[in-house]
């Protein structure tokens, strides 16, 4: 095909890339998200497009989506009622979780209601054992009745989970039959299918929230899917998962919760695609948006997964208060910390800025919408990072005054300072609350903040990327073109890629090599199948192994012959040379074991060319006074993206307006355009450097920044 | 408010940042459920002088208190005589952690040649030889192998006959290597995590770091011990006789506040007891500590200079401070108590701020060994928890570890690697304290003895101890400011009574059925929101009897529908007066 459109579906916008292969031309469009039905956004900002583009006819193009939809139906509680059927004796299993308090220094602490209420949680007489065989099968008397039961409640979607389902999915199979016969369209989620591990609880959990997302995911997917095609604009539309793989939209409607991280998952893709056109070996990409900042480490083009995932946390931004989902994820790091944060006074008269935010409504004070508490967009205008003329190409003015007067009665009068010093306090609080938090992720993946290239993203990322980038001493901030629509244009230069992985267990030797080649076929097939892929794929194929007694991995190359005693030994160093890596020696001297296979059927990068900046309007002044420290103002002259051309080189200060965001580049930095458009700030000593400035955090006040 | 204010934040995130780094490469690379699912351990740095730094947020709250003083005792022993690569490691119960399943390893860290502070793990292992979690121990030679303050590795060389010693003296002798070579793993990360972060601040050192952290932190204790009010307060509570004892076992508590400063004095206490509960002091003073923490100065990460306003007395030869040989396995259900101790003392000053007593304290245990099926071996530990205590606007939660935060084994873990099989693990209706705010719900547990294809290979040793707290014992789990007990706690055996802690041999199809209690209410019943009762009721949580005769709530049987009416008018006459 010769047209690729990137669709993301934000909270508050829906977000397009259209890139032509041949001509290479690039449309970016946007327009409102509509949450009842988010498609309709979709075929609104399509046919604008079509307009644009003035062609008339429909648009074909192969689409690849990214949406919000899965964690806006957790978080705002819209999705389905939940029935569950699980084995007699454990319905409360989702209702104890693992029985810890998540923070040992909170005396009382709040939980997440469980998805399912009880009165929903119905048992079944059968039992699995933990060898697979079954003691107990399931009775279909007994579950068709369970089913009319949770009918007539009036629930919309059923989950299944069975004690050792993992090992002998037969009852549920069973179940689902039966289910099929009372309520053939009731959408059922299976335990084993979901998450094919021990661990009861977490089986249990991730299958009850993909129940509850399911009504609405596959509803939305079918509707987009059967408008794409009946509208002749597209028949193969594909959805990127959590964990950056892509999925044909029909093959991730079974188990839509890999999606809960779809968006970000996909701006991460766009960060990796300049990582690699830029030739950079250690990444930080951080995206800022309204409500919070996403920052992820991209380590030699890779990025760390996990399955340690949690959705709707009720404490804030504490670890465990939330919906426990064991679904493979992008490591990435969320910070409360957005363009509406909310900069307030806590009890002790000290400054803190979020998790709370003004959203888009009412919004930032500046915003004129009613908004009276003063947010971080509201600072970046009084210090003049960005400007009230040229917000959103200047076809949204925002109101200066109401920002000043914002900051000055609720926190520069009772602080005791002028407005533009509170407002720097904001920003610097603000600053050093993300840079606290980068540290923090760079030093758990074992990262030093000096050898990593922050790339900046969202309508914030590239107004704060440079101090952040100065609080945390990396050395260079790349802004690429189109920062506002990275996750759109992520999915367009992402690797199609799809994997599946299988739990075995068996020990490395050759005597287990035929059996390890015979399941890594297997996998490969059902791989391949799934993927919607079929020709010019590769095939990769990777390999847990850890030692007999632990259960916890290290991944190595997995291709060749298990046969072959090389093959083997070069395994054998793999993971030797890993272990020593993470945990200081090469092994322990035991055994070592195969735990789990996993293949990815990836097609090659797509053939990219990086998008230019579209025109905009040019700056409303050439140049405006721009604070970069409590008494540092400087007159910084404001140039438009679009007028700069690859090979420019500009000194620091200067403001770089387009329309979806602002660059700042400070005093002694020195800003230079590459041959993909991209923005390559090389950050020198400057004064100013909020390093050595005045700062708001104590160490007494940091429970009001996390 | 200034820039070295700031730069001190971002070192002290970073430490906390690298011992919980260590705490998760810990159970990356361990062995046991107890490591793995479990998360009984700890990882710390420490200053030169042992001074506690930073200790992994993920712990059970145990070690919090101990690990401080554990590692000024290896720098009181070693002095001087540590180089690079050292690991220390002991399991001596009255210079770490309480009970000889505990090993402790430590190692220094040295940057630019300099020694610059200490890396400590403890971790409770799956076996450390001797009669196994038995509360029938007489001393502690019979509870296992000791291991005094040694160098396990000289400059990096591991002397390997310590150990084969080890190895040799307990029933999992891989399981306890690995999980030992885990804690090297820890220590491994915090060594280089605190390499790097001197590496980044050159200008600063251990010492200086140190001095801040602590000097902030004892300042911001003792300003928060103006939250209550000074004087005297005082609790006595009676504990269970554990084991084949026959007299409850008292614990006093006077408490003295002054402006900045609390003293915990324990005399009045029980002595030592001819059961393996007994208290080697460190452990108690952590526990009492703790609940002083989470009252009064929760969010400041904890350090030497949280405690440092505080002093514990309590003469030697207590229960809480017992003197070697005494046996000391089970010592934690005594201590866990201690922070009920402390809240009770506190009910009339401060009832606002305190939570009722929670039905998981303390901790219950279950240890069986034996032969799968297939004549593997096995160990295991099993732990389920009652429901937590009510509070001031917070119903209690259900089956909520406290004061310790060790987490449930799931279920399917320990089929796979016993000879177990579970026939329910459900809430228990009615359970949870009455009150303006409800008690959490303690569980039924009940499993047996696998049969057929997953039976055991001849008999299995199991013992099994729950809360001890039934509503008419000497020790029930007491609600707040009116609310009621939590309720429910039994422990049989193929449905006759079973001795609490005792080890017995069981066959294929020997049934044990545990119930913990539910937390304690808060407020009068009487004061609860109908609403919440109907729904507790549609829920299966409270039953309608006891809606009924105890909250004064009326609930049509068939329809699930409240009577306002008749709520009122029952409620009026009062089903009992909102009584204390």
């Amino acid at each position: 095909m010769q047209r690729r459109l990137g669709v993301d579906i934000g909270g508050t916008f829906t977000d397009f890339v259209l890139i032509d292969r041949q001509h290479g031309g690039v449309v970016v469009e946007k327009c409102l998200t509509t949450p009842q039905s988010p498609e309709q956004a979709i075929f609104t900002g399509i046919e604008q497009i079509e307009d644009r583009c003035a062609s008339g006819r429909p648009l074909r193009a192969e689409v690849a989506h990214a949406t919000t939809l899965i964690t806006n139906a957790i978080l705002e509680k819209k999705g389905a009622k939940v029935g569950l059927l699980t084995t007699r004796g454990f319905r409360d299993v989702l209702e104890m979780g693992n029985e810890t308090r998540y923070y040992v220094y909170d005396l009382v602490q709040q939980f997440p209601p469980p998805l399912v209420p009880r009165a929903l949680r119905l048992e079944v007489s059968e039992r699995t054992l933990s060898d697979g065989s079954i003691v107990a099968p399931v009775r279909d008397d007994e579950i068709e009745e369970r089913v009319r039961q949770l009918v007539d409640e009036g629930v919309t979607a059923i989950a299944v989970m069975y004690l050792h389902a993992y090992r002998n999915p037969a009852n549920e199979l069973r179940t689902k039959e039966a289910i099929r016969r009372v309520a053939p369209d009731m959408p059922v989620s299976l335990s084993h299918e979901v998450v094919s591990r021990p661990r009861e609880f977490e089986r249990l959990s991730t299958t009850a929230a993909d129940a509850y997302v399911k009504p609405i995911a596959s509803d939305y997917m079918r509707r987009l899917a059967d408008r794409m095609r009946r509208s002749r604009r597209s028949d193969a539309v594909s959805i990127m998962l959590s964990n950056g793989g892509i999925s044909p939209i029909a093959t991730a409607a079974e188990h839509p919760i890999q999606l809960v991280e779809s968006g970000p998952a996909a701006g991460v893709e766009a960060a990796q695609y300049y990582g690699r056109l830029l030739k950079l070996d250690r990444v930080l990409a951080f995206d800022m948006g309204g409500t919070t900042a996403k920052l992820c480490l991209i380590r030699n083009g890779k990025v760390t997964r996990t399955d340690n995932f949690e959705v709707a946390r009720v404490n804030r931004f504490r670890r465990g208060s939330g919906y426990r989902l064991a679904v493979s994820v992008y490591d990435l790091l969320e910070i409360g910390a957005g363009g509406g944060s909310i900069a307030r006074l806590d009890q002790i008269g000290l400054l803190s800025v979020g998790p709370e935010s003004a959203g888009s409504e009412p919004g930032p004070a500046c915003y004129g919408s009613g908004g009276t508490e003063p947010t971080v967009t509201d600072a970046d205008l009084v210090i003049g990072f960005i400007d009230s003329g040229s917000f959103l190409g200047g076809t949204f003015a925002l109101d200066a005054s109401a920002a000043e007067s914002a900051i000055s009665s609720r926190l520069a009068k009772p602080l005791g300072l002028s407005t533009p010093e509170a407002a720097w306090g904001v920003f610097d609080m603000v600053t050093e609350k993300m840079a606290a938090a980068a540290r923090l992720h760079l030093s758990e993946h074992g990262e030093d903040p000096t050898r990593c290239t922050l790339i900046a993203s969202g309508g914030a990322g590239p107004v704060h990327a440079v101090a952040l980038a100065r609080r945390m001493n990396c050395p260079r901030v790349i802004v690429p073109p189109l920062p506002g629509v990275m996750s759109a244009f992520g999915l367009l230069a992402a690797r199609p890629a799809f994997e599946l992985s299988r739990a075995v267990r068996a020990p490395l030797s050759a005597q287990c090599g035929p059996r390890i080649d015979r399941d890594f076929l297997e996998l490969e097939r059902e791989t391949i199948e799934r993927s919607g892929m079929s020709a010019d794929v590769s095939v990769e194929r990777h390999a847990e192994l850890c030692h007999v007694g632990q259960d916890a991995a290290v991944e190595v190359d997995g291709s060749g012959d298990w046969s072959d005693p090389q093959t083997l030994t070069r395994m054998e160093a793999d993971f030797a040379e890993s272990y020593s890596q993470l945990f200081g020696r090469r092994g322990d001297g035991k055994t070592l074991q195969v735990v789990s296979l996993r293949v990815v059927v990836a097609r090659d990068n797509p053939a990219l060319t990086p998008p230019r900046a579209p025109a905009s309007p040019p700056p409303s002044r050439p140049s405006r006074p721009v604070r970069f420290g409590p008494d540092d103002v400087h007159e910084s002259p404001v140039r438009s993206r679009h007028d700069l051309a690859p090979g420019d080189i500009v000194n620091g200060p200067v403001i770089i307006e387009e329309r979806e965001s602002t660059t700042v580049v400070w005093p002694g930095d020195r800003l230079c355009v590459d041959q993909s458009g991209a923005l390559v700030i090389e950050l020198g000593e400057a004064p100013g450097n909020p390093r050595q400035s005045a700062g708001n955090t104590t160490p007494m006040s940091r429970e009001s920044q996390t | 408010m200034n820039a070295p204010g700031i730069k001190l934040g971002v070192i002290w995130n970073r430490l906390v940042a690298i011992v919980d780094e260590a705490a998760s490469g810990l159970v990356r690379s361990c062995y046991s459920q107890v490591v793995r699912d479990y998360h009984d351990y700890c990882t710390g740095l420490f200053d030169t002088r042992g001074f506690m730094l930073a200790h992994s947020t993920r712990t059970t709250c145990g070690f919090i208190g101990v690990i401080g003083e554990v590692m000024k005792h290896f720098v009181e022993i070693f002095g001087d005589d540590v180089q690079e690569g050292d690991v220390l490691i002991t399991n001596d119960p009255w210079l770490a952690s309480g009970h000889l399943l505990d090993i402790t390893v430590a190692k220094p860290i040295f940057h630019r040649g300099q020694l610059v502070g200490y890396a400590l793990c403890i971790v409770h292992h799956s076996d450390i030889g001797g009669r196994r979690a038995d509360i029938e121990s007489r001393d502690i030679y019979e509870e296992g192998i000791q291991i005094p303050p040694l160098k396990w590795f000289r400059g990096g060389k591991e002397d390997r006959s310590i150990t084969s010693m080890i190895r040799a003296n307990v029933r999992t002798p891989d399981e306890v290597d690995g999980d030992l070579r885990a804690q090297l793993s820890a220590l491994h990360i915090c060594e280089t995590g605190m390499q790097r972060l001197l590496d980044d601040y050159p200008q600063d050192t251990t010492r200086d770091i140190a001095a801040r952290i602590i000097g902030l932190s004892e300042d911001s204790m003792r300003a928060s011990i103006g939250a209550i009010p000074e004087g005297t307060y005082a609790n006595r509570i009676l504990l269970p006789p554990h084991g084949s004892l026959t007299d409850p076992i008292p614990l006093v508590m006077t408490i003295h506040v002054s402006s900045d400063a609390v003293e915990l004095d324990m005399t009045g206490t029980s002595g030592e007891v001819a059961a393996a509960v007994n208290n080697p002091v460190y452990y108690a003073k952590g526990y009492a500590f703790y609940a002083l923490k989470l009252l009064l100065d929760p969010h400041v990460p904890n350090n030497e200079g949280c405690i440092r306003p505080f002093t514990f007395r309590c003469p030697e030869g207590t229960i809480l401070n017992c003197r070697r040989p005494a046996p000391t396995w089970g010592r934690a259900v005594i201590s866990h108590s201690l922070p009920e101790l402390v809240f009770g003392a506190l009910r009339d000053a401060i009832p606002e701020r305190l939570i009722a007593d929670c039905g998981s304290t303390p901790i219950s245990g279950i240890y069986s060994r034996g032969l799968r099926h297939d004549g593997q071996p096995f160990l295991a530990l099993q732990s389920d928890r009652g429901g937590y205590g009510a509070s001031n606007g917070a119903d209690g939660k259900a089956c909520l570890s406290f004061p310790y935060n060790t987490a449930a084994i799931p279920i399917e873990v320990t089929e796979n690697e016993t000879a177990l099989v579970f026939v329910r693990k459900e809430l228990a209706t009615d359970s949870g304290g009455p009150g303006q705010w409800r008690g959490g719900l303690g569980q039924t547990v009940e499993f047996k003895v696998g049969e057929g294809s997953v039976a055991p290979q001849g008999e299995i040793f199991l013992s099994a101890r729950g809360a001890m707290r039934a509503e008419d014992s000497v020790y029930p789990v007491r609600g707040l400011l009116g609310g009621e007990c939590g309720r429910g706690d039994s422990l049989t055996l193929n449905g006759g009574p079973c001795r609490h802690g005792a080890t017995m041999r069981l066959k294929s199809g020997d049934t044990i059925c545990l119930t913990i209690p539910g937390g304690g209410g808060y407020g009068p019943a009487e004061m609860r929101d109908p609403d919440m009762v109907l729904n507790d009721v549609v829920e299966g949580l409270v039953s309608l009897r006891s809606s009924r005769d105890e909250y004064g709530v009326v609930i049509d049987p068939q329809s699930l529908t409240l009577d306002r009416d008749e709520t009122a008018k029952l409620r009026s006459t009062g089903p009992k007066q909102a009584a204390e």
